[in-house]
């Protein structure tokens, strides 16, 4: 028999019969002999017993009935409900005829702004004699220093003096 | 049959759009969920209308239960989800808090120990209004649902040694406010 008392804890776990019978057997032995402990666990029994002679809360109605009610209300089944929300997106695009066109040039248009971004961002193969970091020469065209202008400060541009 | 093995086939027939299946379901386990809501929240009329919730919300959400979850565990996870989201609201607006009017078994042989139970069980409903919502939460799931420590910690989405840990300052937080020896009110 151990003379340590065990944690708050684990005498909580005994009323919930939760510790492997060798812990439990030591805990038993050891509150059978330990006042304090033994107070602390009749504690724990005692609101145990207290939760068991809580009457149960009867709803006193067929929830079952209100509940299919507000099914019916909202007939979509589960698993349908994400397709119907996609579908019903687009139905007024659909539904007009004469919107087919500008949905496929539309998509068009984005596909191939993406594709030509895409472009854009690719790394170039590397050639000989000129810097690995000089990746996203086609990007300069945005910088604030257009490509062939004199720079503006000699910090501007690169090593040339001239914009890239 | 097992309450389990007729929740297995009825939310078989339910996934397949049976609704006289959720119907029998819903039957089968709206005292149990309403009572826990009803603790947590402590007001008839809102845990009346969030257990009607709970159970739409089930049914929204069938395709994604596993038979591995007990059917209702799963269904209490969604019940303490929504009565937790509902005392976050609470903040905003305060609802009537019940009082009396509750139905209290008479299993005591004489009135004066029906008396004393009566007032034993009134004492432990009012202790668990004061403590923290996340220690009676897992009180209710443990001493009236009876869930096992595994199940405690799927639902509460904690690891087991937490779920002691908290079961355990839970009824110490309790029996600061009832003393089930003496059966008077610490407050």
């Amino acid at each position: 028999m151990t003379r340590i008392c065990p944690p708050a804890d684990t005498l909580s776990a005994l009323v919930d019969d939760a510790l492997p019978p060798d812990v439990r057997d030591a805990l038993l032995a050891h509150s059978a002999a330990c006042p304090h402990c033994a107070a602390q666990l009749a504690e724990l029994r005692a609101l145990h017993d207290a939760f068991q002679d809580l009457p149960p809360m009867p709803v006193g109605a067929d929830l079952g009935a209100r509940v299919i009610a507000r099914l019916h209300a909202e007939p979509a089944p589960p698993r349908a409900r994400w397709l119907e929300v996609l579908v019903g997106l687009f139905k007024p695009v659909l539904a007009w005829r004469g919107a087919f066109v500008p949905l496929v040039g539309t998509t068009g248009a984005l596909g191939l702004g993406v594709l030509l971004g895409g472009m854009l961002l690719t790394e170039e193969p590397a050639m000989p004699g000129r810097s690995p970091n000089v990746t996203l020469a086609a990007m300069s065209l945005f910088d604030p220093v257009p490509p062939g202008n004199l720079c503006p400060r000699a910090d501007a541009c690169g090593t040339t003096g001239n914009s890239r | 049959m097992t309450d389990g093995r007729a929740d297995e086939a009825d939310v078989a027939r339910a996934r397949a759009g049976d609704t006289a299946a959720f119907a029998a379901l819903v039957r089968r386990h709206q005292d149990r969920v309403f009572g826990f809501i009803l603790r947590m929240l402590d007001a008839r009329d809102e845990a009346l209308e969030l257990t009607q919730d709970v159970f739409v919300k089930a049914w929204q959400a069938l395709p994604r239960w596993r038979p591995e979850a007990r059917f209702s565990t799963w269904l209490l996870q969604i019940a303490r989800n929504a009565a937790l989201d509902q005392l976050r609201r609470r903040r905003l607006i305060q609802f009537a808090p019940l009082d009396d009017g509750m139905d209290v078994a008479d299993t005591a042989p004489g009135p004066e120990a029906r008396y004393a139970s009566r007032q034993r069980q009134a004492l432990l409903e009012h202790a668990l209004q004061q403590i923290a919502a996340e220690h009676r939460e897992i009180l209710l799931l443990r001493e009236i649902e009876n869930l096992s420590y595994n199940e405690l910690a799927a639902v509460l989405g904690i690891a087991e040694g937490t779920v002691k840990s908290r079961l355990a300052r839970a009824r110490a937080a309790l029996l600061e406010h009832f003393r089930p020896h003496a059966g008077v009110n610490n407050d």
